[in-house]
């Protein structure tokens, strides 16, 4: 049961909805304990139970849905946070514009962002970045090709990119706010 | 020296660890001559870093370990949801 709370957490990012997420992570446990002669020693149990969790996340929950998976995302550009502070921060040579960025993102906006993604994102996205497993072993839970998991790794998280920023500006982030960012640029 | 931007390319694989060895030493040696480089990929761990950390902070409803583990206990075939129909 080591693993509840991480599943759990997985769960809320997958359903959307703590309830929907309680009873996700109690049939994963189900499953697991009933396809536990499946399981060969060696094999990753962490990896074993998250491919339970999201398979069972893509039969229940996605069939409940009915709705065509969304395969499309507004094309980002690449490295979208750090070019725009690289726009500001041209004259100065300063960390200061990169720091205040990543301090003004909070939980709830990293958690908001990754819940409106589409889900053929959120998953990859929600495996590699927060869980940390391999592009293999995405790929084997969510049954495509490593190929489509890299791809959709990258639109993913441009997209995410795009929206904490945005959520960063709406609370205020100017990247100009730290008077030492001035100095650096008159002392050049 | 290589090219910033085949780097740049290479950037997502190397922070995903998904880079064979000899080209992660590549990139690596590229990262340690250009600052430019460095500081675009070392942005994107922090971020990749921050992004793992603040998702992870959900804690359990009350009860949910007790209910998984009497499921264990009244055998597995028993409802999933038996409060639904109560």
């Amino acid at each position: 049961m080591e693993f509840a709370p991480q599943l759990y957490s997985a769960a809320l990012r997958m359903t959307r909805n703590e309830a929907d997420a309680a009873d996700l992570v109690q049939e994963t446990y189900l499953r697991a304990y009933r396809g536990y002669g499946n399981f060969s020693e060696g094999t990753n149990l962490r990896a074993w139970l998250y491919r339970i969790l999201t398979n069972t996340y893509i039969n229940i929950y996605r069939a409940r849905q009915r709705r065509p998976i969304e395969t499309d995302l507004a094309d980002v550009e690449d490295l979208y946070m750090y070019r725009r502070l690289d726009t500001i921060e041209s004259a100065a040579i300063s960390r200061s514009a990169e720091d205040q960025l990543i301090d003004m993102i909070a939980d709830d906006d990293v958690k908001q962002a990754l819940d409106d993604l589409p889900e053929a994102f959120r998953l990859p996205v929600l495996l590699a970045d927060v869980e940390g497993f391999s592009y293999k072993e995405i790929a084997e839970m969510l049954d495509i090709p490593i190929g489509t998991v890299m791809s959709r790794l990258h639109r993913g998280r441009k997209a995410m990119q795009k929206a904490l920023y945005d959520y960063a500006e709406a609370h205020g982030f100017t990247g100009s706010a730290d008077p030492t960012s001035t100095e650096a640029a008159d002392a050049t | 020296m290589p090219d910033c931007n085949q780097t740049l390319r290479e950037l997502q694989l190397f922070l995903d660890g998904e880079l064979p060895p000899d080209e992660h030493e590549h990139v690596l040696g590229h990262l340690n001559e250009c600052l430019e480089c460095f500081q675009a990929f070392d942005f994107q761990a922090e971020l990749k870093q921050v992004i793992a950390k603040k998702c992870r902070t959900e804690t359990m409803p009350e009860g949910l370990m007790e209910r998984i583990q009497q499921c264990f206990q009244t055998d597995g075939d028993a409802p999933v949801d038996a409060s639904a129909d109560a």
